[in-house]
């Protein structure tokens, strides 16, 4: 829309310039056909002629077309000025009937730069005119009645044709505008049409809250009567947070400076049960104030099936995990008299055994997985002190480091503050760190480090000397089942399920992890801990979720 | 086959002598009788649970000397407290351990060297 606007404005331009050319056309032919050869100054005349033509001319080479610009404009004017004033210097007098030229300059200057225009070209010639009459270094020119006569005539006639052809360019000008703003119609519909056949509510809110534009998918969802514009988004799509209930809407906006997604909040259906929301809010600027994008889905179906697929993980983990610990328990045992058996069994019942455990390990992340997000699970809120934390962990790991013979070392930076949060998410996150830093480093060692976070938060690190993680594998790092390719083809082995475990802990208690590495120069892991986690959850649910906990062990 | 029977049975490969019980009364009773270095002790049973079990065992001047190592599928951090609050000497969650990692338990809290062997297979 803009480049079209931009692009008629340049052609007007055009339009003007060729205009003007034109009239310095006629000009030039008026004055050559009826001045008087037997003059005086008749030679310096047909010069100067000669020059407004090459002037003219010049004024078709492309280069100089490009030129558009106002202060290029403003030289012309001036320059055509200047011509007529030496036209009436050569002349001798300002009352020749030359002087009708000067209303066609006139003309053209109003044309391009308005009534402001037309008054400085009077202006400056009625002072090019009042110097002449002063000193003029030619006899005052005398014509002949016909020559007058035709001068009057063809001048006339070039006024008149002036001014068919400005009301021609404006015609076709608002013509052209006419056209644009039914292109803008059509583009519009067509928008509107595309907008409207969208599964997603749309919505454009104004910075007040008051919708601009919906889709028919938004008035399904707000289940609303009549025309959604100018209606107030808070009283359309009254959501609640699951923890905090009612949430205005318009706060929501306010918080949304940069755009932003939300999958915790509710509101009741059209039929009255509860809706599971997923919405997407991006802000618009523009020159006056903020305007609001909003997209939002019913996420109500695929909610309940992430919790159906919870729920069978952790019945399926809960169950696998009786007949592992049998199995894994009677290969061990059985292996302890190793010595009785001939060494191909042996090698098999330690395969066996390997398999086993490392199935085991498997379903132990999948229970601590469904756990972490079983939201019927409470959060616990309760100081951390890292320097505890990090004393634990020194004392759990360093005898298995040892045996690796790598070394292992604690740093706690000065001021690392104390946090509020779920030891127990800590605790598990950077074990899973350290047995990854101990899994994949063959020497050197692993330093466990905690320093203060932003806003009085803590990040811990774990850094170790090993194989390092090449950039492509970072990017997949923290998602299921991921492993990368070099360590698929090494002897030590992982689930794939703990780094994912990590972010989904961390995501519980408001955390962020993240890696840094390079590929044979070690890693390092981060946690980054807020220093209160939000609790998210009421008190009614959590006493619910223990009963039925307690219930599913039993 | 039972966890509780492989238990007995790798417990006994290693050296030991088991009593099992399948109750919280069982197991009350045969603190008495067997007089036992160490008792695993599950929290999930029925009529008396392992917490009650502990707290008894606690505070009875016979069985109060007893190792105690509660082992339980349950893994939240306030069930662990409270263990350590009723006098547990150990708590191990079950998803988290394999039998080697029981046998070592028992031998630091018995102050017994480490089975090469169990070392050896883990």
């Amino acid at each position: 829309m803009k480049h079209t606007a931009h692009h008629e404005l340049a052609r007007r331009e055009a339009d003007y310039e060729q205009i003007t050319r034109q009239i310095r056309w006629l000009a030039i032919v008026i004055i050559f056909v009826t001045f008087p050869l037997n003059q005086p100054q008749s030679l310096l005349v047909y010069g100067f002629l000669v020059l407004t033509a090459l002037y003219n001319l010049s004024r078709y080479m492309p280069a100089l077309i490009r030129t558009r610009l106002y202060a290029s404009r403003v030289m012309m004017l001036t320059l055509d000025n200047v011509v007529v004033a030496i036209f009436l210097l050569l002349v001798g007098q300002a009352s020749t009937p030359y002087s009708g030229l000067l209303i066609l300059m006139l003309i053209a200057a109003t044309y391009w730069f308005g009534i402001r225009g037309m008054l400085v070209v009077l202006v400056s010639q009625a002072l090019v005119v009042a110097g002449i009459s002063v000193v003029h270094p030619f006899q005052p020119l005398v014509l002949g009645p016909s020559r007058v006569a035709a001068l009057s005539a063809l001048i006339l006639l070039a006024i008149g044709l002036l001014v068919e052809r400005l009301t021609h360019v404006e015609r076709h000008e608002r013509l052209a505008f006419e056209s644009l703003s039914d292109e803008n119609q059509t583009e519009r519909d067509q928008l509107l049409a595309l907008v409207n056949s969208l599964h997603d509510a749309i919505l454009v809110v104004d910075a007040k809250g008051r919708v601009v534009l919906s889709n028919a998918a938004a008035q399904e969802l707000s289940g609303a009567q009549g025309n959604l514009h100018g209606r107030d988004i808070s009283r359309l799509l009254p959501v609640r947070h699951r923890a905090r209930g009612r949430v205005q809407f318009l706060s929501i906006l306010k918080d949304s400076s940069t755009p932003q997604r939300r999958r915790d909040l509710t509101m009741a259906g059209v039929d009255g049960r509860d809706l599971d929301l997923d919405i997407t809010i991006t802000p618009i600027k523009n020159l006056k104030d903020t305007n609001y994008i909003i997209v939002c889905n019913d996420i109500t179906k695929e909610k309940s099936l992430d919790q159906q697929r919870e729920e069978f993980i952790a019945i399926a983990s809960h169950e696998l995990r009786t007949p592992l610990t049998i199995v894994e328990a009677a290969l061990s045992t059985a292996l302890l008299s190793r010595a009785s058996f001939s060494p191909p069994i042996t090698t098999m019942l330690d395969q066996a055994h390997r398999n086993t455990v490392f199935l085991a390990g498997i379903v132990k992340d999948l229970t601590t997985l469904s756990q972490a997000q079983n939201d019927n699970i409470p959060i616990q809120l309760a100081p951390v002190n890292p320097r505890t934390l990090l004393d634990q962990l020194v004392k759990d790991f360093t005898p298995q480091a040892k045996g690796k013979g790598l070394s292992f070392t604690r740093l706690l930076m000065p001021d690392t503050p104390s946090v509020l949060s779920t030891e127990h998410h800590i605790h598990e996150i950077l074990q899973n760190y350290i047995s990854n830093a101990l899994k994949y480093t063959k020497e050197g060692g692993v330093q466990l480090k905690a320093e203060p976070g932003r806003n009085g938060g803590v990040v811990f690190a774990i850094q170790d000397s090993g194989i390092g993680i090449s950039a492509g594998d970072q990017r997949h790092l923290f998602t299921k089942f991921y492993r990368s390719e070099n360590y698929r083809t090494r002897e030590t082995g992982g689930t794939g399920l703990g780094l994912y475990l990590c972010l989904e802990l961390a995501e519980r208690i408001n955390g962020r992890v993240w890696c840094k590495s390079t590929l044979n120069h070690g890693s390092t892991f981060y946690l980054e801990v807020p220093p209160f986690s939000r609790l998210q959850r009421d008190h009614a649910k959590v006493v619910e979720a223990e009963v039925s906990t307690l219930i599913d062990q039993l | 086959m039972t966890v509780a029977s492989v238990y007995q049975t790798r417990l006994e490969a290693e050296g030991f002598e088991v009593r099992y019980c399948d109750s919280g009364e069982a197991a009350l009773q045969a603190a008495k009788d067997f007089k036992p270095q160490l008792i695993l002790l599950d929290i999930m049973m029925p009529r008396l649970n392992g917490f009650d079990v502990l707290d008894i065992l606690r505070n009875t001047t016979e069985t109060r000397k007893i190792k105690i190592i509660v082992m339980s599928a349950l893994s939240q951090p306030s069930d662990q407290q409270r263990a350590k609050d009723l006098g547990a000497d150990d708590y191990l969650v079950k998803s988290q351990v394999v039998i080697a990692d029981v046998v070592s338990r028992i031998r630091r809290l018995l102050n017994l060297p480490p089975n090469p062997a169990t070392e050896a297979a883990d």
